[in-house]
């Protein structure tokens, strides 16, 4: 070989050697040293095509690891796409690097990825609460809302220096379903606190597990002292075990029970609940909670107590009302029949009650009730009832009596009783009362006839001056029958028009002539009348006498027109008035109607009313005689001197006329009590100013008195009886023709 | 799967660089059934080097080597990656 091919040769396998060393370098390994390879096994073992091809497999392996790569790329791309949370890369100025297809949507309007890719994300996003947390020191948490949805933000700052991160990574989750679902727990443990009823949840071993407040408030137990005991604790054994078995079973196959139920609370009281039980299922149908509602219902039984009692008790005396009577009166028949026994009825109706009501007021009136009831309490036995049955009307029910005469006894001692004075705020008031008694089964033998017949009894004694007691015998029931069969002849009469007026003459001894009349009503019957005595008070009991008042005025006042119209000078027509009418509204207005309507002045009219009407309500009866008189109507007192004088209301009240009654002229002249009497009533009516009218004149003798007192008119049978409408025109036309 | 062949290339005496051309050859020319996993080579050699520059040559390769002492020197064992076994 030449030295110049030699010399190429070495050239040669120095430029390999250098060649096999940077392969080898890149291969990781140490450079070849002759001493270790000579050039003839080097040139054997073709270094460089060994590492050619090595390298042609770090290639492929390369390659191979790439697609590798890119897949799992891929895949992370869309697991990330898919997933619910929104994801956002940033780097270290906070541009957008990457995000996944949920943070465009919620951040960015669900634009491209690409659109916001590579931009800052203050300038795309609006979202302050998000940028605000850039860069996190280490992991930092933000929740925040954006278009009324929750969201929660995890932001993890990674490489980079400490402080520094190289990048953030956003992980969002929206929790707009989480607070949703929080503020319903929240809602719901209010509810549940907070309700009025108790609540008690137990496992489905029965045992508590959760308890709200009116719970403890309504047991007084602590919730730590329930928490895992069990509901047997508020067992209070007034239920047996049916009454459980039956609540278990409604549990078991209808999955709930509801009822009253008596628990024992933790002082040991016993306490009435309303109770619901539920059972709360798993999805696999086994039972997992029971819930228990429990609502006190002390106070509604306290009501439905009181209401009961109410039903049944008068309220402001607290004794048995009407319903209950009767049923305690229905017992004792019953009981009367089966032991052959007695018992009494007693109706006790208060007198003068009304009076010191109406004077006094209702509060008086109220106390003066609970009073007598005490009182009447106060004289029964146990067995005995009194209950309270009108305004002042009691009624006892002594059981077992022995005699009649041991009712007679117990009434008078009801009677004493009530006639010991009432004291009410520095008054002293009496009142009184009038009872009347049947007697099992002598005067019925059930409650309606036994109460009826009580309550005629008791009207006997009203009628027979009060202030005492009556059996109920048959005779009084006869009488009573006869009362109301008259008073429904009476009202018929009425309804039928068939009350007639006779006018009895009132005359002016003076004078010499008729100048007035009182109108006497008369009811005929068949060829007769009904005596006026015996059917007036019965009008006045039933009240028909304000119809027949109202009759009266307009009767009265026609024919006094027609007299009138016929030119016969007649200066008045006197009508009675009772209290009832007086009392009743309207009274003054509708005789002043009438007398517009048949064209008379007032002075045409004068009404007759005795002192006891004026004493029951002067005040009342004071502001009607007003009215009247400013329409001119005259008024009289009639039967002056019989019933209580107060000579006070004479000065008082507008009043025209005192009408002298019958009982003191018939005595006169002969009488000398009578005559004094006479002359001074005529005397005190000159002195006031008033007229004087004497009544019932039947002789010249009592004339020539009456007239020798200074009395001027007169009525009576010395004149005329009284006449039919007819008669009397004839009479005054008779008068006018022979000029006297 | 069959359990894969072992090729065994004793170079005990030689050092590296020529330990690691050795390899390389050996790991080239049998490159397809390494890959496949149908043979591993196992590598003994003396050279302590070589339990170096050989598994770092072999991992860029994309094969799995280990390398444990054995009385005589190192025994290197090259197989197809584990993630690329079936």
């Amino acid at each position: 070989m030449s030295s110049q091919a030699a010399q190429d040769h070495q050239d040669a396998l120095r430029y390999i050697r250098a060649k096999v060393d940077q392969l080898l370098t890149l291969m990781g390994t140490l450079p070849l040293r002759p001493e270790e390879l000579d050039d003839a096994t080097l040139l054997e073992i073709d270094p460089i095509g060994i590492v050619a091809d090595a390298f042609a497999q770090v290639i492929a392996h390369l390659n191979d690891t790439n697609r590798a790569l890119a897949t799992a790329r891929d895949e992370i791309r869309a697991i990330l796409d898919a997933m619910g949370a929104g994801l956002l890369v940033l780097d270290q100025g906070g541009v957008i690097e990457d995000l996944n297809r949920q943070a465009c949507n919620w951040f960015f309007g669900g634009v491209d990825a690409n659109e916001v890719r590579a931009r800052p994300l203050r300038d795309v996003c609006t979202c302050c609460q998000l940028t605000a947390a850039l860069p996190p020191q280490g992991t930092a948490e933000r929740e925040f809302t954006l278009d009324a949805r929750h969201f929660h933000a995890v932001l993890t700052g990674i490489g980079g220096q400490a402080g520094q991160p190289e990048k953030t990574v956003v992980l969002v989750t929206d929790i707009t379903r989480r607070k949703a679902i929080e503020a319903e727990l929240r809602l719901y443990a209010e509810t549940f606190n907070h309700t009025a009823e108790g609540i008690l949840i137990s496992d489905h071993e029965n045992r508590v597990v959760q308890v709200n407040e009116a719970f403890c408030r309504i047991t007084g137990y602590s919730r730590t002292e329930l928490i895992g005991r069990t509901p047997r604790t508020f067992k209070s054994g007034l239920h047996n075990k049916a009454f459980y078995e039956a609540m278990w079973c409604s549990i078991r196959e209808r999955g709930h029970w509801q009822g009253e139920i008596f628990d024992r609370v933790r002082n040991g009281n016993i306490i009435p609940l309303l109770q619901t039980i539920s059972v709360v299922r798993d999805p696999g149908g086994r039972i997992t909670h029971y819930i228990s509602v429990i609502t006190d219902i002390t106070a509604l039984k306290e009501t439905q107590t009181r209401l009961d009692f109410l039903a049944h008790h008068d309220v402001l005396t607290e004794l048995p009302n009407r319903l209950l009577l009767n049923d305690r009166l229905e017992q004792a028949i019953a009981r009367a029949q089966r032991e052959h026994s007695s018992f009494a009825v007693l109706f006790v109706d208060l007198d003068r009650f009304k009076t010191i009501n109406d004077s006094l007021g209702h509060h008086v009136g109220d106390r003066i009730l609970m009073e007598v009831a005490k009182r009447l309490r106060g004289l029964l036995r146990r067995a005995d009832t009194v209950g309270r049955v009108g305004g002042d009307e009691f009624v006892i029910l002594a059981e077992r009596i022995a005699s009649p005469e041991a009712a007679e006894h117990l009434a008078d001692k009801v009677v004493d009783a009530l006639r010991r004075p009432f004291h009410h705020a520095d008054r002293v008031l009496h009142i009184g009362c009038s009872i009347g008694i049947t007697v099992y089964p002598d005067d019925g033998v059930d409650a309606i006839t036994l109460l009826k017949n009580a309550d005629t009894a008791m009207y006997r004694v009203k009628e027979t001056g009060r202030d005492g007691h009556f059996r109920f015998n048959h005779e009084l029931s006869a009488a009573v029958d006869e009362k109301l069969t008259l008073e429904n002849a009476l009202r018929q009469a009425v309804d039928a028009g068939r009350l007639v007026l006779h006018y009895q003459p009132i005359v002016d001894l003076a004078a010499g002539r008729i100048v007035a009349a009182e109108a006497l009503l008369r009811w005929p019957v068949g060829n007769g009348f009904v005596p006026p005595d015996k059917f007036i008070p019965i009008a006045e009991e039933s009240k028909l006498i304000i119809p027949i008042g109202a009759q009266v005025a307009v009767m009265a006042l026609a024919q006094l027109a027609k007299l009138r119209a016929l030119g016969l000078p007649l200066e008045y027509v006197s009508i009675n008035a009772s209290g009832l009418q007086i009392f009743t509204p309207g009274f003054a207005a509708g005789l002043i109607a009438e007398l517009a309507r048949q064209g008379l002045p007032g002075h045409c009219l004068q009404v007759e009313l005795t002192e006891n009407v004026l004493m029951r309500d002067m005040h009342a009866c004071g502001a009607v005689f007003e009215e009247l008189r400013r329409h001119g109507v005259r008024i009289a007192i009639d039967d002056f001197g019989t019933g209580y004088s107060s000579l006070a209301y004479l000065s008082r009240l507008p009043i025209d006329a005192l009408k002298l009654d019958r009982s003191f002229v018939r005595d006169i002249p002969g009488d000398p009590n009578d005559c004094a009497i006479a002359r001074a009533v005529v005397g005190l009516a000159d002195s006031l100013g008033l007229e004087a009218i004497a009544e019932g004149i039947e002789t010249a003798a009592q004339e020539t008195a009456l007239l020798n007192f200074g009395c001027r008119k007169v009525q009576g049978f010395l004149y005329s009886r009284p006449l039919t409408p007819e008669m009397f025109t004839a009479r005054l036309q008779a008068e006018c023709a022979t000029g006297t | 799967m069959d359990e894969p062949k072992t090729i065994t290339l004793d170079i005990r005496g030689q050092i590296c660089p020529s330990c690691l051309l050795l390899a390389l050859r050996e790991a080239n020319r049998n490159a397809e059934a390494l890959r496949a996993g149908a043979c591993d080579v196992v590598v003994l050699t003396d050279d302590h080097q070589a339990t170096t520059t050989i598994p770092a040559a072999m991992g860029k390769m994309g094969f799995a080597a280990t390398a444990e002492r054995i009385v005589q020197g190192y025994r290197i064992h090259i197989r197809r990656a584990r993630e690329e076994r079936g």
